[in-house]
């Protein structure tokens, strides 16, 4: 059974000066994760966030300045008792975001090489087996004596899969494996990727900043930020219970209203007359600071006030965009600019926008209300608690 | 699935660390070699300047050396004609091949593929061929120029050229200098991303303000590089001054601290030490100056995509261009190697009868010429592969080993730079003449071969670590995440894939170390004595034409080694190719 488990892991990178440890890109400030056996877990977050930093740290690529962690039941790397496994005795395979086929091999060498690196040795016979039935798995049977530079992006991104799967690994790490391909065979890869962790019943531990990505792919999702985890959870959870304005942000809320929740359960954003009512993500008391997030989809446009219904707002139309199945609208409301959606049957491409007055509403479980999490005066802390 | 706390014991036991914290103490030996041959002979040369004796006798620690050294006129007006050489030939230098590298790169110019070509052959060419070639050119009495120049206009008296000034030497140094700037500044000016010019052409700049406003800010640090290393290389001179400056009395900082070792009565080791050591602090201090100015900028960026961007039109003015091109192809590169292969079939320079091929059967029947070469191909080959196979391990130590051991080797191999070759010679016989242990080796060609070495570190630094940029840390990485280990991981992958650039800069340092006349002149090993030295001694022999057909042999035994090491590059790569290929074949 092969479990990850990451313990207050830190990694600093020296800083210019000797000695200063500055907060730096990718730095790591204390990771707690439990990965369960055959999960696929993916770190979201944005470049710089520390995401691949800890994958590498997992890979044994980085040593952690603090902490500990354990790939199956061994330690592999405990900073304070001076503990630290190097890459080939960790048994796992790892997919790089550049690929790193070796482009002095063919394809079959390439696939094969994990394999001849495991001791004892496995017998040619078994390699060249298990190598066919790899490609196969992969869908690239009949490329063996190819060199990479003779193959597509997508069938590079096969090989580099299929050399991270074929010495059966215990953990397979994903770095950004898709990021460099075009929208449409990301789509297809996806799905494979999916699939083929399934059928190895390995665990997959996966990085990547792509939101759809770790929809399509995680069991559970860290989404990463300055170097700790902000949320952890299944994909549901991170997308329709956002627990901090960042994570709202990042997961691809257009509509973000800072404010503060009234007594009697409304939430008002700051320099509104009325209260907006919605789904709070977490317990919050009268007065508390927060934010409302709303995404596009959610936040409805009408010309007309009769359809109006929840949360109705009045705002005036800055701009409409075509976006094929229906329109995404800038309203500006108050001192405040929202996008919205304007549904198809409602506008026409290129109508001229006049400065409509026009009427917004939202169901409340579309406005996830988010209580402010950082400093928040000592008072109310300790009412809190 | 057991408690956790149960395992923190590990189960993998000692072999745990090997990444890491570990590397410096596996690339020890490599930092220990390193010190050997470039730290610890520099101190050595410190410490000789204080002594009364020459190194490995007793004598008393003084600081007369220092204090007399710079009183001599001799050494003041050496120290003067160093600088106004290094200024002089830099500045005229570093505009022609500027102005060739944008020919070449960035215009329509007629010729201009032939530049970098020709520039590549003059740089492997050594200065000693080159001196040699223009002192039987420009003679002002037996020179073929002024000879032909004779016969064509009839006068009988003419001299156009005499090569045997100032003005001839400082002609000649520039030509050659020329080819090192050149070939320093081709990779920046060819780096330069074409959409950095395109967004300037949509913004409605013309070609030319392109290149003023665009191009030469970016290349900004790339000059200041050349310009400077153009005035160490200068400070550095020496076979050139030894045979165009010697005959008029010209003397440099490295043909004094050469004087002062060897053609003095009394060799004065003290002297030479603290001449020496002024010249590396000045050019230690020209150094760090150029790291000042430029701090960590690096502005060329090498973008993967190789695309031809737009060329100036010169117009009608680019025969003008063409015939410029190929006066200074004539000059820096036809010249010299015709004038020595004319000089070699001549019976004696200015006679222009009787011409055979007898010198060439002649100088073969000396008798120290044959050993010499093989001593010579075995020297070069040795020292070669010793210096790119350090390189590659110091490279790869710098990778591993973090930041602080990165800066430390890149250091300590930037050392012989600032090192006349006199210099690392002398540095060097010091060092090891001064450790018990190491001490037999004064004499040998082994003690020449370790200053080599030294000599050509910088240069199979530069050639290692361009080759190991190539390949990306992924590469090596994937390797080890496949489960190699550090060392299996590093010959499976990095070296066979620099395997192409390994040979090359192979090729390369063993060209220089046989060109090299500075450490075998100083260094000598009896009964070894490296081609270079022979025909300096012919040469100054009076022996010209016998000279001459000795180095057409070299260059000749060069090319063909170049050539046929080419070939079984080619033939080699594409062996393996197949040889891979037929492989998987199997496999599947």
């Amino acid at each position: 059974m092969t479990r990850v488990i990451l313990r207050n892991l830190h990694k600093h990178f020296p800083g210019r000066a000797p000695g200063v440890v500055a907060p730096k890109r990718g730095a790591i400030n204390g990771i707690d994760l439990e990965i369960a056996s055959g999960e696929f877990f993916v770190l979201l977050g944005p470049s710089g966030c520390g995401k691949t930093t800890t994958l590498r740290a997992i890979a044994g690529l980085e040593e952690p300045t603090e902490g500990i962690i354990q790939i199956g039941d061994e330690v592999v790397a405990d900073a304070a008792r001076g503990v630290f496994a190097s890459p080939n005795a960790r048994r796992l395979g790892m997919m790089f975001q550049s690929y790193a086929l070796w482009p002095h091999m063919t394809v079959a060498q390439n696939v094969a090489y994990p394999l001849e690196r495991r001791r004892p040795k496995i017998p040619r016979a078994e390699i060249a087996r298990r190598v066919d039935e790899v490609l196969d798995l992969v869908g690239l049977s009949g490329l063996e004596s190819r060199f990479p530079s003779q193959l597509s992006g997508g069938q590079q991104q096969r090989v580099a899969l299929a050399r991270a799967l074929s010495a059966s690994p215990r953990l397979v790490l994903f770095d950004e494996p898709l990021s460099n391909l075009d929208a449409q065979l990301r789509f297809r890869l996806r799905h494979d990727l999916r699939r083929i962790h399934d059928e190895a019943g390995s665990t997959s531990i996966y990085v990547t900043h792509d939101q759809a990505e770790a929809l399509a792919l995680a069991d559970r999702v860290a989404v990463l930020n300055h170097g700790e985890v902000e949320q952890l959870g299944p994909p549901t959870e991170i997308f329709l219970s956002p627990k901090s304005r960042f994570v709202a942000e990042f997961v691809g809320y257009e509509n973000l209203l800072d404010g503060t929740l009234e007594v009697g359960g409304g939430f008002r954003p700051d320099g509104w007359l009325r209260p907006l009512t919605g789904r709070w993500v977490a317990p919050a008391l009268a007065g508390a600071r927060g934010c409302a997030a709303i995404r596009a989809s959610g936040l409805h446009v009408s010309l007309d006030a009769t359809e109006a219904g929840p949360n109705a707002l009045v705002g005036v139309l800055q701009a409409v965009t075509y976006l094929g199945d229906r329109y995404s609208a800038r309203v500006a409301v108050g001192g405040q600019v929202l996008f919205a959606t304007l549904a198809a049957d409602r506008w026409s491409p290129g109508r001229p926008v006049n400065g409509e007055t026009v009427h917004l509403w939202a169901k409340p479980s579309d406005v996830v209300l988010i209580p402010a999490s950082p400093e928040p005066a000592p008072a109310l802390r300790e009412e809190a608690a | 699935m057991t408690a956790p706390a149960a395992t923190f014991d590990s189960p993998l036991g000692p072999h745990l660390r090997r990444l890491g914290r570990a590397a410096p103490v596996r690339f020890a030996p490599v930092l220990a070699v390193l010190f050997v041959l470039l730290v610890w002979p520099l101190a050595m040369l410190a410490v000789g300047s204080f002594r009364t004796a020459a190194p490995g006798f007793p004598g008393e620690w003084t600081l007369k050396a220092w204090g007399s050294v710079f009183n001599v006129p001799a050494v003041r007006e050496s120290v003067a004609n160093s600088l106004t050489i290094s200024f002089v030939t830099t500045a005229a230098a570093a505009l022609l091949a500027a102005g060739l590298a944008f020919l070449s790169e960035r215009t329509d110019a007629p010729l201009r593929r032939w530049i970098t070509p020709a520039i590549v052959v003059m740089f492997a060419t050594p200065g000693l061929f080159y001196a040699v070639g223009y002192a039987l050119l420009g003679n002002a009495y037996t020179g073929l120029f002024n000879q032909i120049a004779r016969s064509l206009t009839g006068l009988e008296n003419l001299t156009l050229i005499d090569i045997e000034t100032w003005g001839g030497l400082l002609g000649v140094m520039v030509l050659k200098k020329v080819a090192v700037i050149y070939l320093f500044l081709i990779g920046p000016f060819r780096a330069l991303d074409p959409s950095h010019d395109e967004a300037s052409l949509t913004a409605g700049a013309g070609t030319f303000e392109t290149f003023w406003r665009i191009n030469l800010p970016i290349l900004a640090p790339a000059l200041t590089g050349a310009i400077l290393l153009g005035v160490v290389t200068g400070l550095q001179a020496f076979d050139m001054i030894v045979i165009l400056g010697w005959p008029q009395d010209i003397q440099v900082i490295t043909t004094r601290i050469f004087e002062f070792i060897t053609v003095a009565a009394e060799p004065d080791y003290a002297r030479a030490s603290v001449l020496s050591l002024s010249l590396l602090l000045l050019i230690a201090a020209l150094s760090f100056l150029q790291a000042k100015i430029l701090g960590t900028r690096s502005f060329f960026t090498v973008g993967g995509k190789a695309r031809e961007g737009q060329r100036l039109k010169l117009g009608r003015l680019r025969w003008v261009f063409g015939a410029l091109i190929g006066l200074y192809l004539f000059a820096a590169a036809v010249a010299p190697i015709g004038s020595v292969a004319f000089s070699s079939i001549q019976p004696f320079p200015g006679v222009y009868e009787n011409l055979s091929l007898r010198n060439y059967a002649e100088v073969l029947r000396i008798q120290r010429v044959v050993p010499s070469l093989l001593t010579t191909l075995a020297l070069s080959a040795g020292v070669g592969l010793a210096a790119m196979g350090l390189a590659v391990a110091a490279v790869q130590a710098g990778r591993a080993g973090g930041a602080r051991t990165a800066v430390v080797i890149r250091f300590t191999t930037l050392i012989p730079l600032a090192m006349p070759g006199v210099v690392t010679a002398l540095a060097i016989a010091w060092a090891f003449v001064s450790t018990p242990g190491l001490q037999q080796l004064y004499g040998t060609i082994y003690l020449t071969g370790l200053a080599m070495i030294a000599c050509v570190m910088p240069f199979a630094m530069q050639a290692a670590g361009a080759a190991m940029a190539q390949i990306s840390p992924d590469l090596q990485e994937a390797a080890r995440t496949s489960g190699a280990s550090g060392p299996r991981a590093l010959a499976d992958v990095t070296l066979q894939l620099i395997a192409p650039s390994f040979l090359t800069g192979w090729f390369m340092a063993a060209i220089l170390t046989s060109g090299n006349l500075d450490v075998p002149l100083l260094l000598d090993a009896p009964g070894q004595r490296p081609i270079a030295a022979v025909i300096y001694d012919l040469n100054n022999r009076g022996d010209f034409s016998i000279a001459c057909a000795l180095l057409m042999l070299t260059l000749l035994a060069k090319a063909g080694v170049g050539l046929g090491g080419y070939a079984v590059l080619k033939a080699g790569s594409g062996l393996a190719r197949r040889r891979l290929s037929s492989l998987a074949k199997d496999r599947s």
